[in-house]
């Protein structure tokens, strides 16, 4: 005789990969089987758009910054273009370089947070997490020299950046710049291969081209993946096609295309 | 880097399938009716030219005269982008088309919509306030929302 179930809702959480209490899952249970999921959220809203709304468009600069502090240039950027979209206004061609200098190293910088924390819930405690936040704050010296934060920057302005990178900051750059290629030779001779990270990584969440049939994903999940042969990031980066006819020795905007030891080639700004 | 469609090119192809139903548009933004949300998008999914099978962000805007609502769309096999918009006029009781039965990433985003914005998706399945709290005075993201 089969045992008789009901079903019973139990709350999962409050729990969430780097914080707690601000993310839960409500899931209906009939034995070890599960019904159904509702994830609980909002916890952590900050109301940014309604807090701008009060605000003057400068002072909005530093709320972008905490949308996701560990891209805060990338978050001024996308601001900024649109308050000069918006009011006419083109930035200084000298700006407009100094910020996709910027916003290529944030960008490097979370990759490297990304992997290390990859890594460090992969069950590598600390180790790989430390080799890369080794280089991430070579990075956030950057900032720090052009803004005085390493965090929360507030660097771009609209119709510019805060102010001219100091002298220092251009040798600066060249030496990370000379470093990043055989660190991340370094950390892929660690990750790349390794039994573990392919047994717990490969073939997870695979995510079908064919939409229809696996429709619940969002924007981020493709920003800088390369799905099977398409030849850029979905994502537009601005300047990128100007930074590549006028320095034609620099890297191609199709490099944004992330395919393994390819991504190594990204870091090269 | 992603190509943006012209607003033009693809107001023409709407209208060619579903007639007035796109009734303005600029270099990359295509304004349709209201009412022909669903039919519009499901042609912009299974069009096979078009191919816009990707939703990439659902968000509305408050306008005061009116809300629009804005779709930005992607195809990911073309490598290509175009954002449709809809105004939606008035303040009490306003809905609009759930196009989650073609794009199911809507979910969230329509139920974030209803909830800061108080516009009404018909036929989403689940549609109750996703941040704030089912009883909530009000919906915050409008601009005559005061503090």
């Amino acid at each position: 005789m089969a045992v008789k179930t009901e079903p019973v809702t139990i709350n999962l959480g409050p729990q969430h990969p780097s914080t707690h209490g601000v993310f839960r899952l409500r899931v209906k249970f009939d034995g070890e089987v599960v019904l159904d999921v509702e994830p609980v959220f909002g916890y952590l809203h900050r109301g940014t758009e309604k807090l701008a709304e009060s605000r003057t468009y400068v002072q909005i600069v530093t709320l972008t910054d905490r949308l996701d502090y560990t891209a805060s240039m990338s978050n001024n950027l996308s601001y900024v273009l649109a308050v000069e979209k918006l009011a006419g206004i083109e930035a200084p061609e000298r700006a407009q370089y100094i910020r996709v200098i910027c916003a290529e190293l944030a960008r490097i910088s979370s990759h490297l947070m990304a992997t290390g924390f990859l890594l460090n819930d992969l069950g590598a405690f600390a180790t790989p997490l430390m080799y890369c936040f080794r280089e991430r704050e070579r990075i956030l010296d950057l900032f720090e020299m052009l803004c005085g934060a390493r965090i929360t920057v507030s660097y771009m302005r609209p119709g510019g950046v805060l102010q001219d990178p100091p002298d220092d900051f251009w040798p600066a750059l060249t030496r990370i710049n000379d470093d990043l290629p055989q660190y991340f030779d370094e950390l892929e001779s660690l990750i790349t291969g390794n039994e573990i990270v392919l047994a717990r990584t490969r073939d997870v969440g695979t995510i079908s081209l064919n939409m229809p049939s696996t429709p619940r994903y969002l924007a981020p999940y493709f920003g800088q993946q390369a799905c099977n042969g398409m030849s850029a990031a979905p994502i537009p980066m601005r300047y990128m096609t100007d930074w590549t006819s006028t320095y034609p020795s620099a890297p191609s905007a199709t490099h944004l295309t992330v395919t393994s030891c390819a991504s190594r080639k990204c870091a090269r700004v | 880097m992603t190509r943006a469609l012209s607003g033009e090119d693809v107001a023409r192809r709407i209208n060619e399938a579903h007639p007035d139903t796109a009734i303005h548009n600029n270099d990359t933004d295509v304004w349709i009716r209201p009412a022909a949300i669903l039919e519009v998008s499901e042609f912009l999914n299974s069009d096979p030219d078009l191919n816009f099978s990707f939703l990439n962000a659902v968000t509305a805007v408050d306008y005061v005269e009116y809300f629009e609502l804005v779709y930005h769309l992607v195809s990911m096999q073309n490598n290509t982008s175009v954002v449709i918009k809809s105004k939606v006029f008035g303040r009490e009781e306003l809905s609009a088309p759930s196009v989650i039965s073609v794009w199911q990433g809507a979910d969230l985003q329509e139920r974030e919509i209803w909830d800061l914005m108080g516009i009404h998706f018909e036929g989403h399945p689940n549609m109750k306030r996703v941040l704030l709290w089912e009883g909530f005075p009000g919906h915050p993201l409008r601009k005559d929302f005061l503090e």
